[in-house]
């Protein structure tokens, strides 16, 4: 689903080996399965999910997604990849003139979902309630705290049925309870085929729930293959 | 719905600004309509000034009514063999032109009849016809003219326009100048509503594309942003055309002999004005949105 061969990014007037935020880069990751990419501030998680999520291109090497090579898709096929990646950044940025439920409507509904008008709306309904949101469910998206903000935006994520969910710090703005709620989600969603991606500073959340995890420091990516307790 | 809602989000953050961008649009699409139509007119005036020619045909004297009615039919047949107009024909007769004097001129009159029959024969009779000639052709029609049985002479006003034609073509590209200037100015307004609706609607092209949707569906909320300036803005002109400059544009089309024959748009002239304004806030929307993705 994801491969990453030699994929290197960097930044208009960095092109020295030092200043390149992600280097080198080899992934591997098959449909189904679950990843937490951890490290520390700068170390290019952010860039390596802004990448997976087609906002940006590699300065060098090849990504593929679904089978096709990012550099050389066309516009439409573009669109279709798009459809099947839902992203929860970690500034999330909701549409303030909507309410919570039209800006999740809204995110399934530019994924081109075929789902009646009544089962999106019960999906929605279920998310929010799942979430803690069904009271806020008809209140402008302005007047949402940070938190119930991110909330939002992995109902945002969850509603679309992507194949591939990207998720940049999903729990840094929840408190435990929450916080554990939202990964149990991610989870289910995982177990019902869904391949899923966490970028994380939460070493307790990656410690408590064992799956395969890549460790990200200057620029380079570390693997550890195996779903069990790792040492950072 | 969302779409709705989004692309009204200019109307809700600053609502004067919507309204005031509207009433100048309206404002400047009808200066452009009146300029048009100004053109339309003169354009049509200048042709019939240039082409049109009055032909003055002075009868021989003698015969009664019945000759003077069949020479004039014969005067008009021949010049509409080369007219590309229809032939406007009036007959001056012998009193028609007694009466005439009689109140412009009263000594000569007063001489002219106490000459009696002699005095009436020296009194013309005139037939004056005015049609359109091409270039060349009324030349040909005067010879012919010249050939009729009892006409004595003929004048035209073959180079009636020489003198009004430059003045009238002046004042049309003056025409022309001012409303390419209220056209650009307008042009650059929508650009300027466009920039700003751009901003005002920054962040909402963005997410949608990530989310897949097709670039028309994320350059909706701007395409309709432009749409809500652009609709009211039409109305507002077509409005004012109807009630306003149309009247002023009859009024002049028949106090003016020259611009009696001008075309003045009635529906479809406010149904231009609103599929204009309209399609350039869709134009305006549509390039709003491409700025922002």
């Amino acid at each position: 689903m994801i491969t990453l061969r030699q994929v290197s990014r960097w930044y208009p007037g960095s092109t020295t080996d030092r200043s390149r935020v992600l280097d080198q880069l080899e992934l591997d990751l098959k449909k189904g399965e679950f990843l937490y990419v951890i490290g520390g501030t700068g170390a290019g998680k952010t860039t390596l999910l802004r990448m997976l999520a087609t906002e940006e291109l590699p300065s060098s090497g090849t990504l593929s997604l679904f089978g096709y090579d990012l550099s050389a898709v066309s516009p439409s096929t573009l669109r279709t990849i798009r459809r099947s990646i839902s992203t929860i950044p970690q500034r999330v940025q909701l549409l303030s003139d909507l309410t919570v439920f039209e800006n999740i409507s809204m995110a399934a509904r530019a994924a081109g979902s075929r789902a009646s008008g009544r089962d999106s709306r019960d999906r929605i309904f279920e998310l929010l309630e799942k979430l803690g949101l069904s009271a806020k469910r008809d209140r402008p998206a302005s007047e949402l705290s940070g938190g119930e903000a991110q909330r939002v935006a992995i109902a945002q994520a969850l509603a679309r049925k992507p194949e591939l969910i990207l998720a940049d710090e999903p729990t840094g703005a929840q408190d435990p309870d929450s916080a554990w709620g939202i990964l149990d989600l991610l989870l289910r969603e995982n177990l019902s085929g869904t391949t899923v991606m966490i970028a994380t500073h939460d070493r307790e959340m990656v410690r408590r729930v064992r799956k395969k995890t890549a460790f990200l420091k200057n620029g380079r990516m570390q693997l550890h293959v195996e779903e069990g307790p790792c040492r950072f | 719905m969302p779409i709705l809602k989004l692309s009204l989000r200019a109307w809700r953050a600053s609502p004067g600004s919507q309204v005031g961008a509207s009433l100048i649009s309206s404002a400047l699409l009808l200066c452009v309509a009146l300029l048009l139509c100004l053109e339309l007119s003169i354009q049509s005036a200048r042709g019939r000034v240039e082409r049109e020619n009055r032909v003055t045909v002075f009868l021989a004297p003698g015969g009664g009514p019945d000759s003077e009615m069949q020479v004039t039919d014969r005067i008009v047949q021949s010049l509409g063999a080369h007219a590309e107009t229809p032939v406007h024909s009036k007959f001056v007769s012998i009193a028609d032109t007694m009466a005439f004097l009689r109140e412009k001129h009263p000594e000569l009159h007063a001489e002219l009849r106490d000459l009696g029959q002699e005095g009436e024969a020296l009194v013309p009779r005139a037939v004056h016809l005015t049609a359109s000639f091409d270039e060349g052709r009324l030349g040909e029609a005067v010879s012919q003219v010249k050939k009729i049985q009892g006409v004595d002479s003929v004048d035209s006003t073959e180079s009636r326009a020489a003198a009004v034609g430059p003045a009238i073509r002046g004042l049309q590209w003056l025409l022309r100048l001012l409303t390419l200037g209220v056209v650009a100015a307008w042009i650059l307004g929508w650009m300027a509503l466009a920039r700003s609706h751009a901003a005002s609607l920054s962040g909402i092209a963005g997410p949608l594309r990530l989310w897949g949707a097709g670039p028309w569906t994320a350059r909706a909320p701007g395409i309709l942003a432009g749409l809500w300036v652009g609709l009211p803005a039409g109305a507002i002109a077509a409005v004012a055309y109807a009630f306003l400059a149309r009247p002023a544009l009859q009024k002049l089309a028949t106090s003016s002999a020259l611009f009696e024959a001008s075309a003045i748009p009635g529906v479809s002239g406010v149904l231009v004005l609103v599929m204009t304004s309209a399609v350039a806030g869709i134009a305006s929307g549509a390039l709003s949105g491409s700025a922002e993705a």
